[in-house]
């Protein structure tokens, strides 16, 4: 099955990472620092969608504005 | 999904909702049928987008690995730091969100109650207590969990009528606190504390920080994603309860009580990470 292997993957590649981190032990990154702050106004982009639509940042806020997720891989 | 879950809720806020991975088009979109997913997944194929917003893990850049994990680090390059950024209608940030790890991720209610939203989702797995002191009602932000996830939980604190309890600083008394107790692999963040009042014991003509009226403690959990968590998670109708100790001093205008401990427990039900 697709969805199982693809969540073995991530397990995997978790203990490999983690293996890695224990084994450098690097401290972990201080992530507030990265990216755009508050108050700051985002970089502008154009993405492409799911249904290959291109989509920049006007088309995807509602009149409150928008949630924009980071997100790591779909694929695993 | 738990942002699909949520995808409703936004739009009725008039707030706008999209994730941005390095995938290709043809792998989002193959994401987006198996899991129903109606929200914008937008392809940043070669991380311009991820690099301009200057979210690039470069703990993943292969040229910094060892030679045994080069290859695996070079699928993994390009990857952001996950998070979530607030936006205004005009694209200023009015909050983020962001984790160290990057198969963790704050859930949306979660965001909500930290952005102070009093109605933010339904509250879940709650339960309702009291003591001659006050009354707390607990609750989660989500009651569906996966590991990886940042929730809260809630508890909404009334002290009774005469009572206080005690807010941090410069005091003696014991602050009024969520200790979580169990499971052990939870990850607790510091509890974050609304504003209090400043009351004046005449008695002892001290003035210290308390809480009066009805007040929220939000105590965020991260359920971390590990080999053994993830086992657990995946078992068919796996449940975690999660346990805690609200702990707290209460005081009228002539009795301090002794410092109390109330149990208190939410009822998870694990996220299903496989679907046929």
């Amino acid at each position: 099955m697709k969805l199982a292997r693809i969540l073995t993957f991530a397990l995997l590649l978790v203990s490999a990472v983690t293996l890695t981190a224990a084994a450098q032990a690097p401290a972990l990154p201080d992530v507030d620092r990265f990216g755009p702050q508050v108050g700051e106004t985002v970089p502008p982009f154009a993405l492409v969608d799911q249904h290959g639509a291109t989509r920049d940042l006007q088309s995807l806020a509602g009149p409150s504005g928008l949630m924009l997720v980071f997100s790591r891989s779909a694929d695993w | 999904m738990e942002l699909q879950s949520r995808y409703e809720d936004l739009r009725e806020r008039g707030v706008g909702l999209a994730v941005i991975t390095y995938d290709p088009t043809t792998t989002l979109s193959e994401f987006a049928d198996a899991r129903g997913i109606s929200f914008p997944l937008l392809s940043d194929e070669g991380s311009a987008t991820i690099r301009e917003y200057g979210l690039l893990n470069e703990e993943m850049n292969p040229e910094r690995a060892p030679e045994e994990r080069r290859a695996m680090m070079q699928r993994l390059y390009g990857i952001p730091y996950p998070g979530t950024f607030m936006l205004d209608p005009e694209g200023r940030v009015t909050a983020r969100f962001f984790e160290a790890a990057y198969q963790e991720r704050s859930t949306v209610s979660s965001i909500a109650v930290r952005l102070g939203d009093a109605a933010a989702g339904a509250a879940q797995a709650a339960t309702r207590v009291e003591t001659d002191h006050l009354e707390a009602f607990a609750w989660a932000t989500d009651d569906v969990v996966a590991p990886g996830n940042r929730l809260s939980l809630v508890v909404d604190v009334t002290p009774k009528r005469d009572m206080h309890v005690y807010a941090p600083g410069d005091h003696a008394y014991r602050v009024i606190r969520l200790r979580t107790t169990a499971p052990d692999f939870l990850r607790s963040h510091e509890v974050s504390y609304p504003p209090s009042g400043m009351y004046h014991f005449e008695p002892l003509d001290e003035t210290v920080p308390v809480y009066e009226e009805r007040f929220r403690l939000v105590q965020d959990v991260t359920i971390p994603m590990r080999q053994d968590i993830a086992e657990l998670a995946s078992r068919p109708g796996a449940t975690v309860r999660v346990e805690a100790v609200l702990e707290y001093q209460a005081c009228d205008h002539e009795v301090c009580y002794l410092p109390q401990a109330v149990p208190l427990s939410w009822d998870l039900s694990w996220r299903p990470l496989i679907r046929d």
